[in-house]
């Protein structure tokens, strides 16, 4: 069986094709940068969903692929859905799974905002978004056969400006103690007050969303959750946090989870260890002092 | 500036209770409007308010739909072209049949929000596009500019924010950042049930809708936390707290 791939970063393009390679799959890629598979198609950087398509048409004429496989980001889905739509193939986006039995293939995926995760079963040739964070492929060998591809200009819509976002380094993956603030911290300036914590404890920040995205009081790189970092900590301090489902499946693998909330009916009362029932503004200032 | 706004109803999530022993959901709760299609009526509402024109709300969805349907109408949009027995619902039989409602009439714009938040699966702008040979603008965080023939955006993708133009029509996707959807006031929820409401059938449509894969199955994860409560004295809270952090970190 063949899988053909599709995805702009080099680092989620090779995780996809060592899960396709552990399924069985003869792996073919098209890619910007250099990258694991069976046949790379390397081409120029090209962020144009039009144009893109169009290639992964070309290549699946030639490939013949029972699989065609894209990274879920925001360009993979995009193109995903519009290659799928053109082919008249089913398409299932943001899978943290793959299972191939026989001609059909089964995926999990976060179902009613991240409420329940459902298992899907559609038959090949389909197209499947893969979440590249989620898989956990084994190291695979390839004997890379590299060549050169361009991608056709298609593009239906004018590019003016396109700029990198600015990334701040930020160690919330190795990091061994976590705090995450919520929205129960009242103003920007109250982060101070978690920054002296962070500092004594020599943790990482990390936040849920609204306060990276909404208010912007921390940079996105720090939000952890569905849309963000999956962290796996020894200790994490939850300070405020609702506990959304979106945010809290972020926080699964922390090995011990700590909150402080003031409602003793926030659901993230389930996903800690200790919970504990007061107002952040009062317990930290006087954590500080005893730590 | 004619715009066709795409909504979608979902349960209300937050609602949803889990059955313990089972980890199944129970779904019987009520509906409401999507939050992001509220981001693209909110947007829609506001172009109009600058270039004026019409706002029409189109959707698919089960037979409440119709009562639904009125946030959308009491949000601003002028009236709706609903389809309310569509039950067997994935990306390209809701795609379809958005189209076809879209096809109906003809329109400069096509809104709709960049995923819906109970599925997140985020084709529908890109089949939508696709099936009516239109560009696609998605995961818009801002329109720029828009006039007659011309849009301009801004697109906040994973690692770069992008400007783009295309000519009308187009297809825009909004991302939830975009705005803050009115809270319609009580004058407006009383008008909204006197605004036309087109109410059709698939079989009108002439599409049918089919399965493209099989729910196995769709449980709740198993979370395995000791959840003991500390509570009771702020002076004695953040001992143990202190104490619990020196142990674990």
């Amino acid at each position: 069986m063949k899988a053909l791939v599709f995805a702009e970063k080099s680092d989620h393009l090779t995780r996809i094709s060592f899960k396709l390679k552990e399924l069985g799959f003869e792996v073919h890629a098209l890619s910007f940068a250099e990258a694991k598979a069976d046949y790379l198609y390397l081409a120029k950087p090209n962020f144009d969903y039009a144009s893109v398509t169009v290639a992964m048409e070309k290549l699946s004429e030639t490939v013949n692929p029972n699989i065609i496989v894209f990274s879920s980001t925001k360009l993979g889905k995009e193109v995903s859905a519009r290659f799928a739509q053109r082919k008249n193939i089913p398409c299932i986006t943001e899978c943290l799974s793959l299972e191939i039995e026989d001609s059909s293939i089964t995926v999990s995926r976060y179902s009613l905002g991240g409420k329940t995760v459902a298992k899907l079963r559609t038959s090949l040739p389909a197209v499947i978004a893969v979440v590249a964070d989620a898989i956990e492929p084994a190291e695979q060998n390839f004997q890379i056969n590299v060549q050169e591809f361009e991608i056709p200009e298609f593009s239906q819509i004018r590019t003016v400006s396109r700029e990198e976002k600015k990334r701040e380094a930020v160690g919330l993956k190795e990091a061994n103690v976590i705090i995450c603030v919520g929205r129960g911290l009242r103003k920007k300036e109250d982060l101070e007050l978690v920054k002296e914590l962070a500092h004594k404890l020599n943790a990482e920040i990390g936040c849920t969303r609204p306060l990276s995205h909404d208010y912007r009081w921390l940079p996105e790189e720090r939000m952890i959750g569905l849309s963000g970092e999956k962290v796996s900590p020894k200790l994490l301090i939850s300070v405020g946090v609702s506990g959304q489902i979106q945010h809290a499946v972020g926080i699964i693998n922390s090995k011990t989870v700590i909150a402080i909330n003031a409602d003793e009916n926030a659901p993230m009362k389930e996903h800690s260890d200790y919970f504990v029932l007061g107002d952040l503004y009062e317990i930290i200032p006087e954590l500080i002092k005893n730590l | 500036m004619k715009i066709a706004v795409c909504v979608k109803e979902i349960y209300n999530l937050e609602q949803i209770k889990i059955v313990k022993e089972t980890r199944e959901p129970i779904l019987d709760v009520p509906k409401k409007l999507d939050d992001l299609s509220k981001n693209a009526l909110e947007e829609a509402m506001k172009i109009k308010e600058k270039l004026g024109g019409e706002v029409v709300a189109i959707s698919a969805g089960f037979p409440d739909l119709k009562k639904t349907i009125k946030e959308a109408l009491a949000m601003g949009a002028d009236k709706a072209v609903i389809v309310t027995d569509f039950t067997e619902s994935t990306p390209e039989s809701a795609a379809l049949v958005l189209s076809r409602l879209i096809e109906k009439d003809s329109y400069d714009l096509v809104l709709l929000g960049d995923a819906s938040s109970d599925d997140y699966s985020g084709q529908i702008a890109s089949r939508i596009a696709e099936i009516l040979s239109l560009p696609q603008i998605t995961f818009v965080s801002e329109i720029r500019e828009v006039s007659d023939g011309k849009i301009v955006c801004l697109r906040d993708m994973d690692d770069y924010i992008e400007i783009a133009e295309s000519g009308l029509p187009c297809v825009v996707s909004v991302t939830n950042e975009i705005n803050e959807p009115r809270i319609p006031a009580l004058k407006d929820i009383l008008k909204a049930s006197k605004k036309p409401v087109e109410s059709l059938s698939v079989k009108d449509l002439g599409v049918g809708t089919t399965r493209s894969y099989e729910v196995i199955e769709n449980l709740a994860p198993e979370i395995d936390r000791r959840q003991e409560v500390i509570e009771g004295d702020a002076g004695e809270i953040v001992k143990k707290l202190a104490e619990l952090i020196r142990r674990e970190a």
